[in-house]
């Protein structure tokens, strides 16, 4: 306990509360001060990427919110085929970080990408989808909708029929009926959907930067930082705004959901009365389903012609195809792959180890803190990368590590390890909290009552029980961290220490790294695909195995 | 089957007391000062409404709770202090909490296991135990893949292996379907006999409890209301709740008053009721009741029969509920409703609502509680 309270009082809170310091302070004098906030406010180029910002994330929201809606409609109220499709839709996105896919999207719907090439020679327009923050908004939404869609398809699948029919009976019916009952049943689950999407948004670096967007609050204070030094405020200015807005973000999610358990399925229930589909139904259905599929499946689409093509440059596609940029990314760059397994796999070690430690005591010990150490590890969500970059830069940078040639702590590939798992434990704590509220207390109480101590029952009982929950949690540590951009692109001090995320973006910066760098991202992509089906179907078979039902 | 390894409870004294227990939780007072002695190798049973203490109580004996203030000791051994893993009680969990990723078998060594016993003789003793509840054919099946009454007997097997001094039964029953319940219950009762075992059930359930044990206490707000043989408790119940929790009862209220050299009952509904026979409490004088088992209330529509030693009362017959062996009928007194019970035989036509009738009540069945 008292381990990893030091862990994340050293990791987590010193660098956080470090910016907030710096960003009241006097800058020569380091008196408290609100000057940074008035320049800050003063400057137009800071107002204006605020209020961009804040755009964004709105507008992001808001078209994620109409990519969701009918899909999560047609599952839950309809008998309809095409159920599989939406839960794959729910998952293909999330395993492209937005970053990457940001210049294929380009490459595509770009001014001068293959659509409106297309569109140009055909009818003579052009649609400025990816220009300025339109692309930010675009590439985000269809990365971040199935957050909204997960929610809000279980907010509706635990709607029970009975609901709706005790609705029925009293003589409420149609639209009045989905206004009354149907819809202030789900909003929990959109709310907290929604504000976690504007979070993800307003905090993203890698994408508004790839698209060369820069008047947003997240590329500014990576600019002033990158070109300026860590001494400059403003920096710490935009991180403390970013950290104030996220955390609302966060209160406003947990406060839709907290006390508004709706869930109301009964024994032998379940989800809402489901009717079989007209014919002209159908029809509407799959076209959207396939129109936003094409939509999502576009920077997979293109990042694959980016990957494979030669030259790809005012023109509908690649002029021709080669491996030669995969070969490029083994011989030339091996190095960012290699980090990239490493700092995934000891940052994932590190969480699931933190996460079963703390979820452990947080549900079954009475020790007093408990619930603050659940906390304040949880609140790692609500901190941007970038914010722990800095703030990791600020307070490491002074210690100097004797057996590196005295090089900063900061420095240190290993910093970088323990931010990448200070900023994924929420993940792998909320995948250990979940498998252990699954072990019913009476399963320890019961090995206790026949001679296990504690740590017996802990190694015999809980950890086997917890085991596909853990493997879980750190597969999703692992896969997310190894496509982290914002707090590795301010840690990463040497090409030589760079994952992934950083090759990418390195590669991207350039037109001819663009192959190469899609080749990384296909390589991302595997990754990450591939560790979340194997999450997938470690959970899925534990439950089959064990026949593992919810218990309280 | 002879179960030499199982020879419990006679040899040592297994006694479970306890002294001066009260717990709370937070504000809430769960348990009020609690005093029992359970003798060794007892059938004892804990019954209650739910939310009365009962399971906090057992949970209590076999470590999971702390009480605040009391001492609980098994034989002559206090064990307040210990942990559960301490204490040799064994105890059936109501959802059986059997691990699901060990078989039958892992789950029933894994006690003995703990006391790293050597592995042939674990092996001894878990089939000794799955043969005991029959089970030896299924010990390499998961939980998973057994029915509720089957885990049920793993659970049992589970916790009598390592031949705890106590045996705690957590509603052991509640989740099995009707006929297997009234199974069930007798299995536990044989197996308890054969080991003859310390042991605590606890249920809410009359019926379990009257037909399994040879005590029962019955609890109600954290307090015990009453200890006794089953037929003791239904007799004799010692307070009105004890009356209403066990089994059916008319209550007819009012107070004692003396007249002369006789003692009457003046029922509130105006009713007046000579008593001279019953053995009185001076403490019944305000406020009491009279406590009628329905079948103690015997009908009749012939002419007026004054005897000695019945009570009679005058009513009209207001509704009826057949019950199978009985007819229930619900008879009005001056405004007052009283059960009345009539055996059923073939063919046997019941009164119709609206039937005068006398009711006649030996008046050693007559019991008087506070009211």
């Amino acid at each position: 306990m008292l381990f990893i309270a030091l862990f994340l009082l050293i990791f987590l809170i010193v660098p956080v509360v470090n910016v907030i310091f710096v960003a009241f302070q006097d800058v020569t004098t380091s008196q408290f001060t609100l000057v940074n906030f008035k320049d800050f406010f003063s400057t137009a180029l800071f107002r204006e990427s605020f209020w961009n910002s804040l755009y964004v994330g709105v507008m992001t929201v808001l078209i994620a919110s109409i990519f969701s809606m009918p899909l999560a409609y047609f599952t839950s109220r309809f008998e309809f085929k095409g159920a599989v499709i939406v839960q794959s839709l729910g998952i293909i996105p999330l395993i492209m970080p937005p970053f990457v896919g940001a210049v294929s999207m380009m490459m595509l719907f770009g001014r001068n990408g293959s659509i409106n090439l297309l569109l140009e020679r055909w009818f003579g327009i052009n649609i400025p989808l990816m220009e300025g923050l339109n692309g930010v908004i675009f590439v985000e939404s269809l990365h971040y909708f199935p957050f909204i869609l997960i929610n809000l398809s279980a907010a509706l699948q635990n709607i029970d029929k009975s609901m709706e029919e005790s609705a029925q009976n009293l003589g409420c019916s149609g639209f009045r009926l989905f206004r009354r009952i149907v819809l202030p049943l789900a909003m929990p689950g959109y709310m907290a959907g929604a504000s976690l999407v504007f979070l993800k948004v307003f905090d993203d670096l890698g994408t508004p930067l790839l698209l060369n967007v820069n008047n947003m609050l997240a590329p500014q204070a990576y600019l002033r930082i990158a070109s300026i030094g860590i001494k400059d405020p403003m920096g710490y200015v935009i991180s403390v705004i970013l950290v104030v807005i996220s955390l609302s973000a966060m209160w406003m999610a947990m406060k839709s959901l907290k006390g508004k358990d709706y869930a109301t399925v009964q024994k032998g229930g379940g989800g809402l009365a489901k009717r079989r589909m007209r014919s002209w139904e159908k029809v509407m259905a799959w076209s959207i389903i396939l129109l936003i599929m094409t939509l999502v499946l576009a920077p997979h689409f293109g990042l694959t012609l980016l990957s494979f093509g030669s030259i790809w440059s005012y023109s509908i596609l690649p002029d021709a195809f080669t491996f030669d940029h995969f070969v490029a990314i083994f011989t030339e760059t091996p190095e960012f792959m290699t980090n990239t397994i490493l700092y995934s796999f000891l940052a994932g070690s590190i969480d699931i180890v933190l996460g079963t430690a703390i979820a452990y005591i947080a549900l079954r010990t009475k020790l007093i803190g408990r619930k603050v150490l659940d906390y304040v590890a949880m609140s790692a969500v609500a901190i941007p990368g970038l914010v722990i970059g800095i703030g990791y830069l600020r307070t490491f940078f002074a210690f100097r590590v004797p057996w590196l040639e005295n090089q900063p702590l900061a420095t240190w590939w290993i910093v970088i390890v323990i931010a990448l798992s200070i900023r994924r434990l929420p993940y792998a704590l909320r995948a250990c909290t979940a498998a252990l509220q699954q072990v019913s207390v009476s399963l320890e109480e019961s090995a206790e009552n026949l001679g296990a101590g504690k740590f017996s029952t802990i190694r015999k009982i809980v950890v086997p029980l917890m085991v596909g929950g853990i493997l879980a949690g750190f597969v999703t540590s692992f896969a997310t961290a190894a496509v982290e951009l914002g707090m590795t692109l301010m840690l990463v001090s040497k090409s030589a220490d760079g994952p992934l995320s950083y090759g990418i973006y390195v590669y991207m910066q350039s037109a001819a790294g663009r192959g190469p760098g899609a080749a990384l991202g296909i390589a991302a992509v595997i990754v990450v695909g591939l560790c979340t089906m194997i999450s997938y179907i470690v959970v899925d078979r534990r439950q089959k195995k064990y026949g593992m039902r919810e218990t309280n | 089957m002879t179960n030499t390894a199982y020879k419990n409870g006679n040899d040592s004294d297994s006694g479970v007391t306890l002294q001066g227990i009260s717990l709370s939780f937070g504000k809430t007072h769960v348990l009020k000062g609690i005093d029992l002695k359970i003798e060794s190798g007892e059938f004892f049973a804990f019954l209650g409404p739910s939310g009365c203490g009962k399971t906090t109580l057992i949970r209590l004996i076999a470590g999971f709770e702390s009480a605040q203030a009391g001492q609980v000791f098994i034989g002559e051994q206090e064990v307040s202090h210990l942990p559960p893993w301490r204490r040799n009680v064994g105890m059936v969990f109501q959802s059986y909490a059997l691990w699901p990723h060990m078989t039958v078998r892992k789950n029933v060594a894994f006690g003995l296991e703990e006391k790293h016993m050597p592995r042939n003789e674990i092996n001894k003793r878990v089939d000794a135990a799955l043969d005991l509840v029959d089970l030896l054919d299924l010990a390499d099946r998961r939980p998973s893949q057994i029915s509720g009454g089957q885990q049920q007997r793993v659970a049992l097997a589970r916790t009598v292996v390592i031949e705890p001094q106590v045996l705690l039964l957590d509603e052991p029953l509640s989740n099995l379907d009707a006929k297997l319940r009234v199974q069930m219950r007798r299995e536990l009762r044989q197996l308890q006999q054969k080991l003859s075992l310390t042991t605590i059930f606890v249920t809410h359930d009359q019926e379990e409890a009257n037909t399994t044990s040879d005590r029962i206490a019955v609890i109600n707000d954290g307090i015990i209301q009453q200890i006794g043989s089953p037929m003791d408790l239904y007799d004799q119940p010692a307070n009105r709740f004890v009356a209403d929790f066990l089994g059916t009862t008319n209550f007819i209220d009012g107070r004692l008053k003396e007249s002369g050299n006789t003692i009457q009952f003046h029922a509130d509904n105006g009713e007046v009721i000579p008593m001279h026979d019953i053995l009185l409490d001076s403490s019944y004088r305000d406020h009491c009741s009279l406590v009628v088992r329905p079948q103690n209330v015997t009908i009749n529509t012939d002419t007026e029969i004054e005897a000695a030693d019945k009570i009679r009362l005058k009513g009209t017959i207001i509704g009826k509920e057949f019950l199978g062996s009985t007819i229930r009928y619900r008879v009005n007194v001056q405004n007052d409703v009283l059960l009345a019970d009539d055996t059923h035989h073939h063919g046997q036509v019941p009164l119709k609502n609206g039937t005068a009738v006398n009711l006649y009540v030996k008046r050693n069945q007559v019991i008087i509680v506070d009211a």
